[in-house]
């Protein structure tokens, strides 16, 4: 399936056997626990709704096959909610990858490069980042856009100053803004509305939602929630694998956590005598609920629109964590902080890189002119 | 006799690159060689003019090219012997100065100055080493360049006595009896300016124990530690204003016999190494010897690369016939080429190929040593800023992906601000080695340094 490797033309004569292939191929595998707890949940939740609920199922093409498979509405059931989840997990996939893979190759084919591995990710997070029930042809125009606004026009991959999926994310966020708002159903099921854990902090505070679920729920991803970010175990066994592996930063993911706890434990302290509620949350809850864990792990981690140098890595991790937590609980218009503070700090990492480096060749000239 | 203080330097980032086919410890009588070449190119930037007529006698030391645009700048003949050819290659430009070499004949003894060398003026020791021809061992940073006779004196000389090269032979135990030559060359060069001894092994700092003016930095850890870019960053940052000289240790052994005796020595201890050898070996060989005579040999069966010089920083031989040893290369590697080998994929577990990356499971087998072949395992993509630049690039005033972007930017002032004129190719050839994205970065450091160094 592979080709034959091209020889070196220069030296070294010799190469290392990882090429980019190789670090995306990583990145989807750390990706398959995302994947399988974000069917699972989707199922969960439509399960638990339909059976527990008793809401009426969505009438359509997935329940007539689930019907013929004779698949039941059993909540307790693990393939039941697997598969179920899968009904409405794979089709955005399909279309990120077919429609982003066209303007890819669209582009690749007009100015004769050759196609670039990490449109894989771009379009597998992509996917695995849509609100569930979602039209199609929304995530069409989503992916569509960023793959062009934000990547291509910048001159293609490794070039592109934000990160491609937070813009096509982003994009939907800012002009369908109901799909990602608790107002509609974040669970695969006609008319059931349901709160999303970071709704219900904004609204009523940590002690309602430790009413509604524990902890380990909320860590293993058993809450209403986009495709596939509510699991933060499954995020945390990717970084294990991501880190493990070298291919994400340590640095940009602990700097994330640094700052989130930093965050936290600031507005903790503030929190008496204040009527917002978001802030008497501890860490711990921070940490687990939203897409903390899947923009952390796999969407601020892209070295491409990352700062290049290792403290600017540690910086940006930093001021992420920061700016996320503020965004969730000084404004209430916006729960979610994840996107936003990622591409606002994506704006400043060349400036971040830019400091980083006026430092250490200062610190050089500076031995220059002594000698 | 009071040993001078010892510097000691660790580097901690870095990689020893597991080639297999490592030289044993003894020096071995090598094959007559009857045809050296002096190699214009192993001199970068300089513009070649040949002084003497084919079928002429020329001697050891004698000017053989001079620089067409400064005519300070003379190479001299590495050996005794009759001019035969003049090879060329594209648009006519000289590829070798080739010489029959007459091993049997008398090398004239060169004039030396009067009294004790810490007595003689430094204009002496710059005329004793011209007419010796050992002027041109001397390079000088930024780029690598040959140095005018009359150029000022510089901060300092570096002394290179440590190569982490793979397969490199260790300079301590080529050096092991002419610990005398290595200590009047260096007195000779501390003449000229400081010297800075550059060591990995301590015992060859006995050598420079009761030499004024010059100082032993002994350097530890992986390759790039043996490199004088980064003796150079550590110790002496340059810049176009303030260059410094560097020269090759067995090299300041040979200025020492000249100093010494007069003679002039044109044998260095050279490896003859890589997994494409039957019996990895290290030979006295003269300098830009004929490597047909030399590597015919020693090679095994099968497709073989051969590069003079180092696997990360040699050049490649593409016509044994007409390949000659680097006036700058202390080993031959012959490595296999490797034309069947794929592209890794994304499913291959990757157990029979060499990486760092823990991408693959290589890092699982970290004894093993690798017949590790020409092929790049994937195609050529944007700049992706892995983490595993910072981790080969002990250079800590250098930021290494911006540079790399600067490179490929053809941005000169960003490079050159970031530091690029501290480094040569060589200093870039492990990040080059570890890029996922198969990108020249050595190659084109060259091109930048050539553009910055032809604009002035």
């Amino acid at each position: 399936m592979t080709a034959l490797s091209p020889l070196t033309s220069a030296a070294p004569w010799a190469r290392d056997a990882q090429n980019l292939r190789r670090i995306m191929g990583t990145v989807l595998l750390a990706l398959i626990p995302v994947f399988v707890m974000g069917c699972f949940n989707t199922g969960f939740q439509a399960n638990l709704a339909i059976g527990v609920q008793g809401m009426a199922p969505t009438i359509g093409w997935r329940e007539d096959l689930l019907g013929w498979l004779g698949i039941a509405h059993d909540h307790h059931s693990f393939m039941a909610n697997l598969l179920r989840g899968a009904m409405w997990m794979i089709p955005p996939l399909i279309v990120s990858f077919v429609v982003g893979g066209f303007w890819e190759w669209l582009f690749c084919r007009v100015r004769g490069l050759a196609f670039n591995e990490s449109f894989w990710v771009t379009a597998a997070l992509y996917g695995l980042s849509l609100p569930v029930g979602l039209p199609m042809w929304k995530a069409a125009l989503g992916i569509s856009f960023g793959i062009i606004f934000a990547k291509q026009v910048f001159g293609g991959a490794g070039y592109n100053v934000f990160n491609t999926m937070l813009v096509s994310r982003g994009f939907l966020f800012f002009s369908f803004p109901h799909h990602f708002s608790g107002a509609q159903p974040y669970a695969a099921v006609d008319g059931y509305t349901t709160a999303t854990p970071l709704t219900t902090l904004g609204e009523y505070g940590i002690e309602t939602l430790r009413a509604s679920y524990t902890w380990t729920e909320a860590f293993i991803g058993l809450t209403p929630g986009s495709l596939g970010e509510t699991s933060a175990a499954a995020c945390l066994i990717g970084a294990v694998i991501l880190i493990a592996t070298g291919v994400a930063s340590w640095r940009i993911i602990g700097g994330i956590v640094v700052g989130v706890i930093i965050a936290s434990l600031l507005f903790n302290a503030l929190a008496p005598g204040s009527d917002n509620l978001t802030l008497a949350t501890p860490f711990w809850w921070h940490l687990v609920i939203g897409s903390v864990a899947f923009g952390g792990v796999y969407m601020a981690t892209d070295p491409v629109t990352a700062p290049s140098t290792p403290g600017g890595r540690l910086i940006y991790g930093l001021m992420i964590g920061l700016l996320l937590m503020s965004i969730r609980c000084l404004n209430p218009a916006y729960s979610e902080g994840t996107l936003l503070s990622i591409l606002l700090m994506n704006t400043f990492a060349p400036l971040i890189d830019h400091c980083v480096i006026t430092w250490r060749t200062r610190h050089r000239r500076r031995r220059v002119q002594a000698s | 006799m009071v040993a001078s203080a010892v510097v000691r330097h660790r580097v901690r980032r870095g990689l020893d690159l597991p080639l297999a086919g490592t030289v044993s410890r003894q020096i071995e009588t090598a094959p007559t060689v009857s045809r050296c070449a002096l190699v214009p190119t192993d001199h970068p930037g300089l513009r070649p003019r040949v002084m003497v007529e084919i079928g002429s006698r020329v001697t050891a030391g004698q000017t053989l090219v001079v620089d067409r645009r400064n005519d300070g700048i003379r190479l001299a003949a590495p050996v005794s012997g009759t001019l035969s050819a003049i090879l060329r290659g594209e648009r006519r430009a000289i590829q070798a100065v080739v010489i029959d070499h007459d091993p049997v004949s008398q090398e004239p003894e060169i004039p030396r100055p009067d009294g004790a060398i810490e007595d003689w003026s430094a204009t002496a020791v710059r005329e004793l080493l011209q007419a010796g021809g050992a002027w041109s061992t001397l390079r000088q940073r930024p780029f690598d360049i040959p140095i005018p006779i009359n150029a000022p004196a510089p901060a300092a000389i570096f002394v290179t006595a440590i190569d982490t090269r793979p397969l490199a032979a260790d300079p301590a135990l080529v050096l092991g009896s002419r610990h005398e030559d290595l200590r009047a060359g260096l007195r000779a060069l501390a003449r000229l300016a400081p010297v800075h001894l550059c060591l990995g092994d301590e015992r060859l700092a006995v050598c420079a124990s009761d030499c004024a003016g010059v100082s032993s930095h002994v350097f530890s850890g992986p390759h790039p530690a043996g490199l004088v870019g980064l003796h150079i960053h550590r110790l002496q940052p340059v810049d176009r204003q303030g260059p410094v000289w560097h020269c090759l240790a067995q090299d300041a052994a040979a200025i020492g016999q000249l100093c010494r005796s007069g003679q002039v020595d044109s044998l260095r201890t050279v490896a003859i190494a890589g997994p494409g050898v039957n019996r990895p070996r290290l030979l006295r060989l003269p300098l830009g010897a004929a490597l047909a005579p030399v590597v015919g040999p020693c090679l095994l069966d099968g497709d073989h690369r051969i590069i003079s010089g180092s696997i990360l920083d040699g050049r490649l031989v593409e016509d044994l016939d007409q390949a000659f040893l680097g006036r700058f290369h202390h080993q031959v590697c012959v490595m296999p080429r490797g034309a069947d080998t794929r592209i890794t994929g994304v499913l291959m577990h990757g157990s029979r190929r060499f990486s760092i990356a823990r991408t693959l499971s290589a890092w699982l087998s970290w004894r093993r040593r690798w017949p590790l072949n020409a092929a790049t395992y994937g195609q050529q993509r944007s700049v992706f800023p892995s983490e595993l630049f910072d981790q080969v690039f002990p250079f800590a005033d250098i930021p290494i992906v911006p540079l790399l972007r600067a490179i490929q930017a053809r941005d000169i002032e960003t490079a050159e601000r970031l530091g690029a004129l501290e480094l040569c190719p060589e200093d870039l050839a492990l990040a080059t080695f570890v890029d996922p994205c198969k990108i020249d970065h050595a190659q084109d450091l060259g091109h930048l340094l050539d553009l910055i160094r032809e604009e002035g």
